[in-house]
């Protein structure tokens, strides 16, 4: 027995008859069709992260609370719960309101008669209900109330869906206040409350954080720069200028730009 | 993309693809050897057109079939049952006749007693007549002497395989024992490989 033959034997087996049937057979084999190529993948994952990105950002609208009203029936008349309220902070003496109420048909000793309350209202502006707990304790020790209550300002505010989703994970964003629209609602604060414009100027100290400066004129006496206040009786009184640098900057500042570390007044010559 | 365009391409090395394909599933089934030669034509039909150099297309297609072969040996026990003609479900297209091996069975039974590697040398060589170097790359070796001491050795084994199995044939024969079926000759070589085997 020679190998080579058996190699020879095995080289020569003829296959032709198949390879005639070959063309047919690859026809019904056609290749299944191609997986996506990189390019069509890349595309559309732009387009689905552009979808999501779009879905985040339209508007929704949510109820959110601004700030609280703390609400008090009280028998004593206006102006004496006005006095006993006058030991509180001059700021927030200026967010309470006290009005009296008609109250028809209240039953005292079977007849029907008419009885007058007096309603306080104290609008707080910010939604710290700490402070305003705080504030509705010390409010109580003051005047005797049939009722005091804290009741919740709420307002519908849109937002972006991504915003609220945020917001529901109590992830709240904080966005930075352009210097612009600080210089804006700073003189607008300024107009309005004072009767002095100042020129509203916005730095960064050497922490990087923002100081508002607010250059005015330099003075001859301290009684010529006054802030006016309007809720007190109706009448705007005087604030000197030293009351601009404590109490009424510290409100410009908590109102108006929250964002801001210090507000300075710089008094210049012409 | 075209068939004639493949077939053109496969047309010169065909007999050579097929023959090299039956002759490295030798010691398996003809329906395996059936199975490797339909998916590695399946497999360059798909991808000839991404064949940059036409030229090369015979390594190409011998490098293609020896993978499909080694991922067959590879695959689950149970996925060989599988046939290639069964999932797709058309009509068959048969490559080997069921006496293809009548006239190699000493040829096909020594080589199905050698390692998937010895074997893919071996053919390589002879069917495939790729040189020392085309086996190295087709291999992945680093170097060709391994590959000729491979071949070396694998044509050591087998001629020892051959002349056992034509010692005990001419027995047979002055035994006047009866006339041997393709089937039983098969049985009685691969026997005494494994008595040779075992006697070292």
């Amino acid at each position: 027995m020679n190998i080579s033959d058996e190699w020879n034997r095995l080289r020569q087996q003829e296959h032709t008859s198949s390879f005639e049937n070959l063309g047919s057979w690859l026809n019904e084999h056609q290749p299944k069709p191609k997986k996506m190529k990189t390019i069509y993948k890349v595309a559309a994952s732009i387009v689905l992260t552009a979808s999501v990105l779009v879905a985040c950002s339209i508007p929704v609208e949510q109820e959110e609370e601004i700030g609280y009203m703390i609400k008090g029936i009280s028998e004593s008349g206006a102006n004496t719960l006005r006095n006993s309220l006058s030991a509180l902070p001059q700021k927030e003496l200026s967010q309470i309101s006290i009005n009296q109420v008609l109250i028809d048909n209240i039953e005292k000793d079977g007849d029907k008669e008419e009885v007058y309350l007096t309603e306080m209202v104290m609008v707080l502006a910010e939604a710290d209900y700490e402070a305003a707990v705080e504030k509705r304790d010390r409010i109580a020790a003051l005047a005797p109330y049939q009722k005091l209550e804290i009741l919740p300002i709420e307002e519908k505010i849109k937002m972006p869906f991504y915003e609220k989703a945020l917001s529901t994970v109590d992830i709240k964003l904080v966005r930075e206040i352009p210097d612009s629209v600080i210089v804006e609602r700073v003189d607008e604060f300024l107009k309005e409350h004072s009767s002095v414009s100042g020129n509203a100027k916005v730095s960064t100290d050497s922490d990087g954080q923002r100081v508002v400066e607010i250059i005015v004129e330099e003075l001859d006496t301290s009684s010529s720069l006054e802030i006016k206040h309007p809720y007190q009786n109706g009448i705007s009184p005087r604030i000197s200028i030293s009351k601009l640098d404590s109490l009424s900057l510290k409100e410009i500042k908590e109102r108006q730009v929250e964002q801001v570390k210090e507000v300075k007044v710089i008094r210049q010559n012409n | 993309m075209k068939n004639s365009e493949f077939t053109n391409l496969l047309n010169p090395h065909y007999n050579d693809a097929v023959n090299y394909c039956r002759a490295l599933c030798a010691g398996k089934g003809i329906s395996e050897a059936e199975d490797i030669i339909q998916q590695s034509l399946l497999k360059a039909f798909e991808a000839h057109s991404r064949l940059k150099d036409p030229s090369k297309f015979r390594s190409w297609f011998f490098q293609i079939i020896t993978r499909t072969f080694y991922d067959s040996v590879r695959r689950p026990f149970w996925s060989r049952f599988v046939s290639l003609n069964e999932q797709a479900g058309t009509e068959a297209f048969q490559v080997y006749e069921p006496s293809y091996f009548e006239d190699n069975q000493w040829l096909i039974g020594g080589l199905s007693q050698l390692s998937n590697k010895e074997r893919a040398a071996i053919l390589l060589f002879e069917i495939g007549g790729f040189s020392i170097q085309e086996i190295t790359q087709l291999q992945q070796e680093k170097s060709e002497s391994a590959v000729k001491s491979r071949l070396s050795r694998t044509r050591k084994k087998l001629k020892e395989f051959m002349e056992a199995s034509s010692k005990e044939a001419d027995a047979s024969r002055g035994t006047g024992s009866a006339q041997h079926s393709t089937k039983d000759l098969y049985h009685e070589t691969s026997q005494v490989i494994n008595e040779s085997k075992s006697m070292g």
